[in-house]
């Protein structure tokens, strides 16, 4: 499930606004995050790879956005261990699949 | 009890709105995204509570936590630390805080552990003797050889407990942090790290000082032993030397007075 809406506020206790103004804030950071993703993987860049994945890893994980959490989960540890950027290049691509997804999601409601 | 001011120091402004939206219906609170700009605050405004986050830019919470102790050796706030779990094993171990708090959170927790921290810091202590959970109790089996491991669960639920289970240190931590059980049965020799260092900073964390643990090694060597007792001595525990799950059971209605 690309957003588990009721377990989010079920577990975070916010009412329906502040979740989505989060979520919104969510949409912005990882529009931006992809973006820099993609440069951090051209300058083969691990340090700010890990940074950006760990920051979206939160936030995701917060609006209990499972799939983006465990790619993002991914994509940082792939670079902790200093993979291939072909393999972290994969999960970004991933990443963006997901990202839309969401945005989808949030558009239904 | 007057009101309370807590900081809380993260990067993620959505981890500051979550927690802010819950702690102002009962505390004041501040707010930094890095260590450093919690310091300026921490300066000026003496909060009752730290809520630190690890992974920040600037100043990170490690670097904040080391500046915070620099003076004493030990934080001079009460501190509650926010920590993705794959980092909680190696945090317990190094740094000493009142709590931990793992990332995704569910809010009952965080307002639990909080909670936890302020009366055991600022209110009276409970009155003691008073028995308020009358269910079965909660042990938890920390044993990383598989047969004595089976041979223990196996009697503390016949004997009425309830019974969870983990097979090394680091997941010892992650259940007790977050499940609270009402009594540890903890192997002294666990492979990654040892149960006396796991019993001795647990008896350092407010939500965690007053969980009696049972603390047992079969065949430990005379050096871990003596290191064992004195912090057994420290931590007011017996320890155990041997791994017969009766023996475990007995130790263990003793402490608890079953």
């Amino acid at each position: 499930m690309v957003l588990d809406k009721q377990r989010a506020l079920k577990e975070l206790g916010i009412p329906e606004e502040l979740y989505i103004e989060l979520l919104s804030d969510l949409l912005t950071q990882v529009d931006g995050a992809i973006v820099g993703l993609e440069g951090a993987i051209l300058a083969n860049d691990f340090n700010t790879i890990i940074q950006i994945a760990h920051s979206i890893k939160g936030s995701a994980g917060n609006m209990r956005a499972d799939e983006i959490y465990g790619t993002a989960k991914d994509i940082e540890q792939a670079a902790r261990e200093g993979k291939d950027m072909k393999i972290i290049k994969e999960g970004v691509d991933k990443l963006r699949a997901q990202f839309a997804e969401l945005k989808k999601a949030m558009n239904r409601g | 009890m007057s009101e309370k001011t807590i900081l809380i120091i993260d990067d993620a402004a959505d981890v500051r709105k979550i927690l802010k939206f819950h702690l102002e219906k009962k505390y004041k609170v501040l707010e930094a995204r890095d260590g450093e700009e919690g310091f300026k605050i921490l300066s000026k405004a003496h909060p009752d509570l730290v809520i630190l986050d690890i992974n920040m830019p600037k100043m990170d919470g490690i670097a904040f936590y080391n500046k915070l102790c620099s003076e004493t050796g030990k934080p001079a706030v009460p501190v509650i630390v926010l920590t993705v779990r794959e980092e909680l094993g190696e945090l317990f171990k190094t740094i000493n805080v009142d709590g931990f708090i793992t990332k995704p959170f569910n809010i009952e927790h965080v307002l639990r552990e909080i909670n936890t921290v302020i009366v055991k810091r600022y209110e009276a202590a409970p009155v003691s003797g008073v028995e308020i959970h009358t269910g079965p109790k909660k042990a938890l089996i920390v044993e990383n050889d598989p047969a004595a491991f089976d041979k223990i669960v196996l009697v503390f639920l016949n004997a009425g407990y309830m019974v969870s289970s983990a097979k090394s240190g680091m997941d010892s931590i992650e259940k007790i942090i977050t499940d609270q059980p009402d009594i540890i049965v903890i192997k002294l020799g666990l492979p990654d790290i040892s149960g006396d260092l796991i019993c001795a900073k647990l008896k350092q964390m407010p939500k965690t000082m007053d969980i009696p643990v049972v603390l047992y090694t079969p065949h430990a060597s005379t050096l871990d032993k003596i290191v064992a007792k004195k912090i057994c001595e420290m931590i007011k525990t017996n320890l155990i030397e041997s791994d017969d799950a009766g023996t475990l059971l007995a130790e263990s209605n003793r402490v608890l007075k079953r």
